[in-house]
């Protein structure tokens, strides 16, 4: 799953609108190109930020990170056409950015297993004997009415590592991503930029056309 | 323009029985671009599925956990073992850190490689400098200041800023960062991120007037390079809506982007 910030803006102004409509497709492909570089800096930066700043999670079980956040900064990518400029980040954990995520477990698994402990932030049950063999096995504890848990077994004490559920929902966090204003200003700043250095180049080249005359 | 998945789809595998230090020394970083690798890893079926897993890790498909599990799964029926009090260190193909490290090195350079070639007249004169940022925790990062401060004094500080990890983007110094100037053996031999394995320093560019704010002045856009036909219906279009068009649009997007 990936988050992308899509940007048009064949309404945002007046003149924008008309440029947009009389503008061939390789001209409009010229202005989104123009968009596509501060749009990715401002999103990698955006990420970059939440990756140096958001472990909440981590912390709250006394964890390291996993890096998630910084892993869909470094991945992150553009592309445009005559329609559009495009932002894409390749990472299931910043599409809730724009909706709400439902994740179910994948056949043939039967759960998803929330982390309860630092040692199991970041590694799945799956993942549990190749990372964390030297604990010792995981057990499965039904609880009555209630969700399952995956424990540990230490001085004849079961130590919760994970919570079984059938589905887990994460809301919409739409702060996982540059707000919409900020978006569109990048966008904007990106034309603008493109437009001057047309506009420049196209003088310096009837200059030197007026030079050879 | 290549996005990372194509990039990634257009390399080759190429199986090779070399450790790290030995690919390196003996395999030129150019083939090394262009060829989906991994140390001691001979079995070109294996790099054949690495190569298919990580082409949908870069485009958004395949979550790296998701990711992880085939690559094991892949050993796991090829009867792979790893050698003998080795299970779970780096030279484990099938542990947790060896998978990470393909995964990471591999998504984030094709992503660095697309970055590098999506450049065109206009964004180099607009945008024309990188700055080298931090994304992602690490437990020790690595210093690099050291090694900003070694790449820049190896090219002469050319097109580069001393107190910011900026420099223009045909800047010698980005070689020199790939290549380890100053003794860094780490490094992966690329002008573009991740310029050493495991690292978590991206890209991102600067504005032209941030840019020439901290001494990286011009543009490594060729001051004669004829305008594309885009740029040409471009002005040709702003021309045509009579004088004031232009300005009125400039005014508007200044608004904008303020």
């Amino acid at each position: 799953m990936t988050a992308k910030a899509g940007i048009t803006l064949n309404t945002a102004t007046p003149a924008l609108a008309e440029l947009h409509r009389t503008l061939s497709p390789a001209g409009r492909a010229t202005l989104y190109k123009g968009a596509e570089e501060p749009l990715l800096a401002l999103v990698k930066r955006h990420l970059a930020g939440l990756a140096a700043t958001r472990h909440a999670t981590a912390h709250g079980l006394g964890a390291t990170p996993t890096g998630i956040l910084g892993d869909a900064a470094r991945r992150a990518f553009s592309s445009s056409d005559s329609e559009a400029v495009t932002v894409t980040v390749p990472s299931p954990a910043v599409s809730r950015a724009f909706r709400d995520v439902e994740i179910l477990p994948r056949p043939p698994r039967r759960a998803i297993a929330l982390p309860l402990h630092k040692w199991a932030y970041g590694v799945t049950p799956r993942d549990w004997p190749h990372r964390r063999s030297s604990l010792g096995p995981l057990a499965l504890i039904p609880l009555p009415g209630r969700n399952p848990l995956l424990a540990l077994s230490r001085k004849k004490r079961l130590l919760p590592m994970y919570v079984l559920l059938p589905r887990v929902t994460q809301g919409k966090d739409r702060s996982l991503m540059p707000s919409n204003k900020q978006l569109r200003q990048a966008a904007a700043g990106g034309m603008l930029a493109t437009i001057r250095a047309a506009m420049a180049r196209s003088k310096l080249a009837a200059a030197a056309r007026g030079g050879l005359q | 323009m290549a996005t990372p998945a194509d990039i990634i789809a257009g390399k080759t595998p190429l199986p090779t029985s070399l450790d790290s230090a030995g690919i390196r020394a003996r395999i030129a970083a150019d083939i090394l671009r262009r060829s989906v690798f991994s140390a001691r890893t001979a079995e070109r079926a294996y790099l054949d599925a690495m190569q298919g897993v990580l082409r949908r890790v870069a485009s958004g498909a395949l979550a790296d956990q998701d990711a992880e599990d085939a690559l094991r799964a892949w050993l796991d029926g090829s009867g792979y073992l790893p050698p003998e009090g080795a299970e779970g260190t780096i030279t484990d193909l099938s542990s947790h850190r060896r998978i990470k490290l393909i995964l990471n090195t591999n998504a984030d350079m094709a992503a660095g490689a697309a970055q590098a070639q999506a450049q065109d007249t206009l964004t180099l004169d607009a945008y024309p400098a990188w700055e080298l940022i931090r994304a992602g925790h690490t437990r020790e990062p690595r210093d690099w200041p050291a090694r900003w401060r070694e790449a820049g004094r190896s090219v002469n500080w050319d097109r580069a800023a001393r107190d910011r990890f900026a420099a223009r983007k045909d800047s010698p110094i980005w070689q020199a960062i790939g290549d380890g100037a100053g003794g860094f053996t780490d490094t992966l031999g690329n002008p573009f991120p991740p310029f050493a394995f495991n690292s978590r320093m991206t890209w991102a560019a600067l504005p032209r007037a941030e840019a020439e704010a901290l001494g990286i002045t011009g543009s490594p856009a060729p001051p004669d390079a004829p305008l594309s036909p885009g740029e040409r219906d471009l002005i040709a279009a702003l021309e045509a809506h009579g004088p004031g068009f232009a300005s009125s649009l400039v005014s508007e997007l200044e608004a904008i982007a303020s």
